[in-house]
């Protein structure tokens, strides 16, 4: 409990931000992108409306410090298991194995 | 008592407050004070929440490591997705998670009336999403987009020219649709009845400016539940290109 | 050191009306079922994970009499397999990973952070009938139906081509990780919110630092082993192809996601058996421990680098190059704090008063074994080797050093330091250390011989051999059975200490800790005062200061 505090206006307008973005993400799926913006595009503005949530409706901006730690490692933690799972895929093929070559 | 006022409470009335009996009722002996209790209460939730960040994410992962296997099997399959549908939920959610964080800062303020309606309103927003989910999945099952279940093979491979080896991949994306979807689903169903719990106990007065940490920590987890599903939009509705054809019910 | 009601003169004389302790502020069944008493669950979980440990041992005795001889011949091969599978679901999931924080950091860390009980202490019961149900579950489904696929689950025999059903075991499992997430949560929230006055973290034991990052790693990485199974149940029921190439899914990819967690799972199970033996030794050498700010931090580095090195168990399974030598280099590098750990533990003996108590005997017992344990895994993390011995004996022998030699005996040293404390209590001496040193003897005879055969080619998993391999097999075996007797012991002197041993007092070790100033076995509420803490941990030199001249 912080004595900082967001007042209703705010939390407001920040719903209204998110749904304005929520419109942007759909937009943007009808515009022709090639190959993985798509994905790119959703992943970053989900991130920013992820981000409002988080900061203003989940008190993140006033909280603790340990609250801040908890919010970082989970989402490096995530992070960390997609880049090492992912380097796996992304570099296979590029030197064919051959035991004793 | 209007929504702006910062606090009602003055900081003496609150330190009386500390002291009454329905306040010792509620502190529970491990703790020095209901300000630790509170704390304590927040803290576990946002640790349970990276948890759940975890939990979730594994399936991000998985669905991650295929789109990038199967990319061109995986857009097609996207598109087949009621993004109408899944675009105004995902609005659905977003007020409600308005609604909660309102009735966070009713409790806060003391403000019982406020805080009842605005519990309620989340709940009806909840369930609000859950019918057009239940709509949405009656539409994904008469178009045959359940694999396992009632799914067409050659309607893929005639309509969308898809080889057949890509077949088995499009399966893949509604296994995890279905699964991500529902698991979010589930997690709505358990988020609705804690918020009702909550509004029940907010009727008989149990929550004060210095004791509504319940009502702070279910909050919490509702807005965990709508990110989730702020992710799994893009990820799974709008993976590929839309065009107005797929505007359609 | 704390200034509560330590100072001897305010302790009530022996002779007064005896305060209600923990055991027998209430007594019957349902009291216990009931309690929120963090004390009386440590002791549900005591009794809950020594009967897994039996049937887990129980188990690989009937795979080691099978091993006596090559052709096998005592059971089908299809048993082997199950039995294995037993030893292994078990012993990971059910004894090793719960074992030391739900038994000793149940019952020490709120005493040891001056608190009255863990944060939620509700929550820390629902864990309890969660493993119950957890392990009740998974043993029916084993013994009941059977499971094959070897602790490891790997796909996709186990999604699809292995007749036994696999579904009901893995419930079973992703229940007990619900129980592992529960207790991982409370303990951080309980150690981060409820320390006592003056307790930094600079003040905090070694086990507490060791517990936190222990349960650290059960919050990000149970989540996603549950995931994984729950995958692979789906896979079964609905026949979709996950992890199926025909169908489009990686087989590898289950190996990714279950290494993600099993890896960092090891560091669960050594981490809190690290912590005991750092509070064991200085009290047995009555020294401080030596570079107490690197031991603490080291705990978490294991805890952090653990999670970068889960595919060095598919090096041989095609995964890319690349990612192999990355994998591999990272693998090292976990080695580091491992290895400042053991440096440390040996400067603190250096020019200590040494003792040689059970706990003690069974600390050094730990600190060597884990050593050469630990040093064969960095054999393991060199590509070149791991191609030559991976899915051999030689990996077998490596964890059971690690694991058994390790962790078993510091958890046994846990148990041992701490039995007065939890049962106000004294054991037999002399059988504790004969205990101890048939363990020591017993473990050495059943392991090393494994190296030999892991090297020499034996593969693991298999229930017959060539006959060359014989002596060793033999040898391992015999050692098994004496390792068994020295598992029985303590259970008959622990058990006859309970209701015949001398009492101890507060403090028979004359340790240093907060949870050596409450009375033994300690009063419900655990301090009748807060206690308030001035000076660090370990403050054995002080001590030692006052007594000379």
């Amino acid at each position: 409990m912080s004595e900082r505090l967001i007042t209703p206006r705010s939390y407001i307008i920040v719903c209204v931000i998110l749904v304005l973005l929520t419109f942007l993400t759909l937009s943007v799926s009808f515009v022709h992108l090639p190959g993985v913006w798509h994905i790119v595009a959703g992943l970053i503005i989900g991130l920013c409306k992820a981000s409002l949530v988080v900061l203003f409706f989940m008190h993140a901006l006033v909280s603790s410090r340990l609250t801040w730690i908890v919010i970082a490692v989970s989402g490096f933690w995530l992070g960390l298991l997609l880049v090492l799972t992912l380097c796996d895929y992304l570099t296979r093929g590029l030197v064919p194995f051959m035991p004793g070559h | 008592m209007s929504l702006d006022q910062a606090s009602t409470w003055t900081p003496a009335e609150r330190d009386e407050l500390q002291h009454t009996s329905l306040v010792r009722h509620r502190l529970e002996e491990q703790f020095r004070d209901l300000e630790q209790q509170h704390e304590v209460a927040s803290l576990g939730m946002w640790i349970f929440l990276a948890t759940e960040v975890m939990f979730f994410g594994t399936l991000f992962v998985g669905l991650g490591v295929y789109t990038y296997m199967h990319h061109e099997a995986f857009v097609k399959a996207s598109e087949k997705l009621n993004w109408l549908i899944g675009g105004t939920n995902t609005v659905v959610l977003l007020i409600s998670s308005l609604m909660i964080v309102l009735a966070v800062h009713s409790a806060r303020v003391g403000n019982q009336r406020h805080l009842v309606m605005f519990l309620a309103l989340t709940a009806l927003l909840g369930v609000c999403f859950l019918c057009l989910k239940g709509v949405e999945y009656y539409i994904d099952w008469r178009e045959n987009l359940i694999p396992g279940w009632k799914f067409d093979a050659e309607e893929w491979i005639q309509r969308d020219h898809l080889r057949p080896e890509q077949v088995p991949q499009v399966q893949l994306f509604l296994l995890f649709y279905w699964t991500m979807t529902g698991l979010h689903a589930l997690h709505v169903i358990l988020g609705i009845g804690a918020v009702l719990a909550m509004a029940l106990l907010a009727r008989r007065g149990r929550f004060s400016p210095v004791y509504y940490s319940p009502v702070d920590v279910t909050a919490l987890y509702w807005h965990f539940v709508d990110i989730v599903w702020i992710f799994l939009l893009p990820m799974l509705y709008l993976t590929g290109t839309h065009t107005g054809a797929d505007f359609h019910f | 050191m704390s200034t509560l009601i330590a100072e001897p003169s305010q302790l009530p004389a022996p002779a007064e009306e005896p305060r209600p302790n923990y055991p027998n502020v209430a007594y019957g069944l349902i009291s216990w079922l009931l309690t929120r008493d963090h004390k009386r669950i440590a002791i549900l979980y005591l009794l809950t994970v020594t009967a897994m440990f039996f049937i887990g041992g129980g188990a690989v005795t009937i795979v080691r009499l099978n091993l006596m001889t090559p052709e096998g011949g005592l059971v089908e091969a299809d048993t082997y397999n199950r039995l294995f599978t037993i030893h292994g679901v078990i012993m990971v999931f059910f004894f090793l990973v719960p074992v030391v924080p739900t038994v000793l950091g149940n019952f020490c860390i709120p005493l040891m952070i001056g608190a009255k009980d863990l944060a939620f202490p509700r929550i820390n019961l629902a864990s309890w009938y969660l493993f119950v149900v957890a392990a009740g579950w998974t043993l029916y489904a084993i013994l009941a139906d059977g499971l094959d696929t070897g602790w490891t689950f790997y796909t996709p025999y186990s999604s699809q081509s292995t007749h036994y059903n696999v579904a009901p075991a893995l419930v079973g499992i992703v229940i007990s990780g619900f129980s592992s997430i529960f207790t991982g949560l409370n303990f951080i929230v309980t150690i981060h919110r409820l320390r006592a006055p003056g307790l930094t973290w600079w003040r905090l034991p070694i086990f507490v630092w060791t517990i936190y990052a222990t349960s650290f790693i059960f919050l990000l990485a149970v989540p996603v082993l549950a995931m994984a199974l729950i995958l692979v149940i789906l896979e079964r029921l609905l026949r979709i192809g996950v992890f199926d190439p025909a169908l489009g899914g990686d087989p590898l990819l289950f190996q990714h996601l279950f290494w993600f967690y099993s890896h960092p799972a090891v560091y669960i199970m050594i981490l809190p058996g690290m912590g005991v033996v750092s509070e064991v030794i200085p009290c047995f050498a009555r020294k401080q421990i030596f570079g107490y700010t690197f031991v603490a931090l080291a705990s978490f580095g294991i805890a952090c680098l653990g999670f970068l090195v889960w595919a060095h168990h598919m090096f041989v399974a095609g995964i890319s190059v690349y990612s192999a030598m990355i994998f591999s280099s990272l693998s090292y590098l976990v080695a580091v704090p491992s290895a400042i750990k053991v440096f440390n533990w040996t400067a603190t003996l250096y020019k200590g008063s040494i003792s040689f108590q059970a706990p003690m005997l069974f600390a050094l017992g730990f600190v060597c074994l884990f050593t050469a344990g630990g040093l064969t895994g960095l054999f393991l993390a060199a590509l070149g080797m791991d191609m030559h011995v991976h899915d051999t004996y030689f990996v077998i022998a490596h964890f059971h050093f690690i694991m058994v030699g390790g962790m078993v005996m510091g958890y046994m040293s846990g148990l041992h330091y701490w039995w007065p404390k939890i049962t106000g209590r004294l054991y037999s001496e002399w059988w504790s250390k004969l205990a101890a040193i048939i363990i020591f003897v017993g473990f050495f005879l059943t392991f090393l011989p494994q190296f030999v055969l892991g090297y020499n080619g034996m593969p693991r998993r298999y229930h017959r051999y060539v006959p060359e391999f014989q002596v060793w097999n033999v040898l391992s075996s015999a050692g098994a059975s004496i390792l068994g007797v020295g598992y029985l012991l303590p259970l008959f002197y622990f058990l006859y200490s309970f209701w015949f041993g001398p009492k101890a007092g507060p403090n028979p070790w004359q340790a240093t800790g907060l949870e050596w100033q409450t009375p033994s076995p300690p009063p419900p509420e655990n301090f009748d005062r807060t206690p308030v803490v001035v000076r660090g941990p370990y403050e054995y030199h002080l001590e030692k200061a006052q007594n000379e001249p």
